[in-house]
């Protein structure tokens, strides 16, 4: 069946360059293995993972800021309106009272709360009746000094401001209204006037101020959501771990607030402005961003760069080089210098010889797999952590990269036994192959084994021009059924061998 | 008995490239030699007596096996040289030779030694690396090792210095004289004029004649120059009744032919004049083929 002699010149002739890519190509996976199992990859697929949810949870501070910003700015210019009238009508009515007072009137509090409605319109005249009576009343109960009349003022109108406001009113909210109007009502009896960015600055402060103090609560649905999906208890220990200090966050919404209130000054609208701020890669495609979270924490490391990678692509290019290489040898390459002359010259079959060539062609990428696997296998067992990838899927997808190899190995080979010349049958044989090659390549950013963030989808297409895909790794990494693809790479590479020992059999030799 | 029966061999490559209607055999102990100029066929009919190429039309038999179908078989006892010599990709020439005793089966190596030692082989060189007198040698060894019965030689002598051309056909010589058939193909007349039983000449894919050395070599009727001394002698015998070719009379030179059983009368006849010189022009495979050549010329146009 097999020439002796004829394996042995083969042998002699392709040894060093099957040792040399064998070595070469296990040492890669070696170190891979190594690499990978002594780094923990999956350190960078956390890091990676908290750097995205850093930035989200930072974007949705600084959402969250400003909504706040906008609510507490409405508060503010509804109570800017009414405490400076309060204040005016408190100003007033003190003036009057202590002016009357020095004229020598002993009860001045009548006259004035009079004068006072007297020039008030129809039908606010009980109401500015009591404010004026309520705040006389005060003054004589208290009578300030002209250090505390300011302060003094300020109570008066403030108590004042929340009665008009009205019945129902949180601690919390009433709490708002009283620090918002005092910050008012202090800069109101330096100028006697607000502008709007003296409004917008007191709302700011007033968020900045409250805003970390609100997220610890962790109250809103929304942060009870984020708290699950990440996997805290508290909201004091999800800050904690992302790094989020009170200044830090504090910070964070400033810098958010400042940017909004510009492009709203500067005549943004109020979605695009917050849009331009806290627009997060979630807020701006949520499903996608949500999706590639989720795949990035699925995501095993070791099985894209082993498996996709390793198995698929850099472990298979130096053997297709190799392959290419020794099939054109082995026929072609003996028929075009006209080597081949000397064992035909013999009594030795044109089949004896194509099969003696096959034996070792095959046989030799056989026992470079082995080689390979068994370094990859034994690299992971010297590992601490190791690669989280079994030894039995690291042999199957050996097995399987074997079959990849058998199935171009008959390319090669049907090419070789094809074409009397070698650079036909190199450029057909090695053009397909690499073709195979490089189509993987290309077909891994567009495959499910890489991140949704990362991925092409147009490139997938390149999946569907290389028999190598028939090798399914994520099948046997991820469980699923491969060996369908497997048998298809078999029949490739029986009926090209097939083909080609036919073929040099009863073709036309130049020798 | 037959070795080598070709039976109008077609191979036809289209365009009129290949060899057509090759009708000839090769007897046991024959040397036959195949010249033409390249390009003309030789090799085509080489590699189909050696199975490597099928023929379009008709067959070849050696020792009455097909040397296409049963082109295994026939290696039994075919030796051969092929034109281009390039070498299995091997380190050393000795291990070449090694590994063809292997492939023949051959276990005494005593022949082959034989052989590097007339041809003065260093035999630790690497084969690809030879240079091409050194690659000859080697393919001889490689051709003769098996001490095959037939040996079919394609242009062998090619790169070969003198001498060892001159080593090389005494080895054809010897093979002949063990009772060897040889087929070799050649550009050179010379040296398949000494060697051969007979030759063929083939001219564009067809064979235009073969030539019977020994006819050649030893032709009935041969050619000789004779120039006289003196003017009257000269005058006296081209007036004698023989077969005169050229007469130059300023030099007093004749050529004329003769039959070999009349050359004793010739000798007589010239015992009566003074001679300058007699000189045979001898009759060699190049004129014949010229001959021939030009015959197949003029009646080409005639027509």
């Amino acid at each position: 069946m097999i020439s002796r002699p004829l394996l042995k010149q083969s042998i002699k002739a392709n040894g060093l360059a099957w040792l040399l890519v064998t070595l070469l190509t296990a040492f890669m996976l070696g170190t891979l293995v190594f690499v990978l199992g002594s780094i923990q990859a999956n350190e960078i697929r956390d890091s990676l993972k908290d750097t995205i949810i850093e930035s989200e949870l930072e974007a949705r501070f600084k959402q969250g800021a400003i909504e706040g910003y906008c609510d507490t700015l409405k508060t503010v210019e509804e109570v800017h309106e009414q405490a400076e009238q309060i204040y005016d009508l408190t100003s007033g009515a003190i003036d009057a009272y202590d002016k009357l007072k020095s004229l020598g009137n002993p009860n001045p509090k009548p006259f004035v709360i009079n004068g006072i409605v007297a020039q008030a319109p129809e039908e606010e005249k009980e109401r500015v009746r009591a404010a004026a009576d309520y705040i006389l009343t005060e003054y004589e109960s208290k009578n300030p000094d002209a250090e505390g009349l300011h302060d003094f003022k300020c109570e008066v109108v403030i108590d004042l401001l929340l009665a008009n406001m009205g019945e129902e009113m949180s601690g919390e909210t009433r709490a708002a209204v009283v620090a918002i109007s005092r910050e008012i009502l202090d800069i109101y009896a330096v100028n006697q006037k607000l502008e709007q960015e003296d409004l917008q600055k007191i709302a700011r402060l007033f968020i900045e101020e409250v805003f970390y103090g609100n997220l610890l609560k962790g109250e809103t649905e929304e942060q009870k959501e984020l708290l699950s999906g990440l996997g805290f208890a508290t909201m004091e220990e999800m800050l904690e771990y992302y790094g989020f200090t009170e200044f830090k966050v504090k910070t964070v919404i400033q810098s958010g607030l400042l940017q909004y209130i510009s492009y709203v000054n500067n005549n943004i609208s109020h979605e695009e402005a917050l849009k331009e701020v806290s627009g997060s890669l979630v807020t701006e495609m949520p499903e996608k961003v949500a999706k590639s979270l989720e795949e990035l924490g699925n995501m095993n490391i070791n099985h894209l760069v082993i498996g996709s990678i390793f198995y698929k692509i850099a472990g298979l290019l130096l053997p297709i080089v190799y392959t290419i290489m020794t099939a054109n040898n082995l026929i072609a390459g003996q028929i075009d210098s006209g080597s081949m002359a000397y064992v035909l010259s013999t009594p030795t079959k044109r089949r004896k010889v194509a099969l003696t060539q096959l034996v070792f062609l095959v046989g030799s990428l056989i026992v470079m797999f082995l080689i390979i696997g068994s370094v990859g296998m034994l690299a992971s067992a010297l590992t601490d952590e190791g690669i989280q990838i079994s030894y039995g899927d690291m042999i199957e997808m050996t097995l399987g990269a074997m079959t990849v190899m058998f199935a171009i190995g008959g390319i090669c080979y049907l090419a070789s036994a094809w074409f009397n010349r070698s650079k036909h049958a190199m450029g057909v044989g090695g053009g397909i192959s690499m073709f195979f090659l490089v189509s993987t390549i290309l077909g891994l950013f567009g495959s499910e084994s890489v991140p949704e963030a990362m991925r092409i989808e147009a490139m997938d297409f390149f999946n569907y021009t290389s028999i190598i895909s028939l090798f399914d790794v994520k099948a046997i990494l991820e469980g699923g059924s491969f060996t369908l693809g497997l048998v298809i790479l078999l029949l490739i590479g029986i009926s090209t061998y097939t083909l080609g020992i036919f073929i040099f059999d009863k073709k036309d030799l130049p020798l | 008995m037959t070795e080598i029966k070709v039976n109008e061999v077609t191979k036809d490559y289209g365009k009129g490239r290949g060899v057509f209607d090759l009708d000839f055999e090769i007897k046991t102990g024959e040397i036959f030699g195949f010249v033409g100029t390249n390009g003309s066929g030789k090799t085509t009919t080489i590699r189909q007596m050696m199975g490597f190429l099928k023929p379009t039309k008709g067959n070849i038999e050696i020792r009455g096996l097909d040397a296409y179908k049963d082109a295994t078989e026939t290696k039994n006892f075919v030796g051969y040289i092929p034109g281009e010599i390039a070498f299995p990709d091997l380190p050393t020439g000795r291990s070449f030779i090694r590994s063809q005793a292997e492939f023949w089966k051959l276990k005494d190596l005593s022949f082959a030694d034989e052989l590097v030692k007339i041809l003065q082989i260093d035999l630790s060189a690497n084969p690809r690396k030879m240079s091409k007198g050194m690659k000859q040698k080697t393919a001889v060894i490689a051709a003769l090792m098996n001490d095959s019965e037939i040996l079919l030689l394609d242009e062998p002598t090619t790169g070969l210095d003198p001498l060892m051309r001159k080593h090389f056909l005494d080895i054809l010589k010897r093979e002949k004289a063990k009772g060897k058939t040889i087929f070799i193909s050649s550009n050179i007349f010379q040296e398949l004029e000494a060697l051969c039983d007979r030759v063929a000449l083939i001219k564009d894919g067809r064979i235009i004649d073969i030539a019977v050395m020994e006819e050649i070599r030893n032709p009935k009727r041969r050619e000789y120059k004779i120039e006289f001394l003196d003017a009257e002698d000269f005058t006296a015998f081209k007036n004698l009744p023989y077969d005169f070719v050229r007469i130059k009379d300023e030099q007093k030179q004749v050529v004329l032919k003769i039959d070999i059983q009349d050359t004793g009368m010739l000798i007589r006849d010239l015992a009566n004049y003074k001679i300058k010189f007699i000189s045979e022009n001898k009759y060699s495979l190049e004129k014949y083929f010229k001959e021939k050549f030009e015959r197949i010329e003029g009646n080409e146009d005639d027509q």
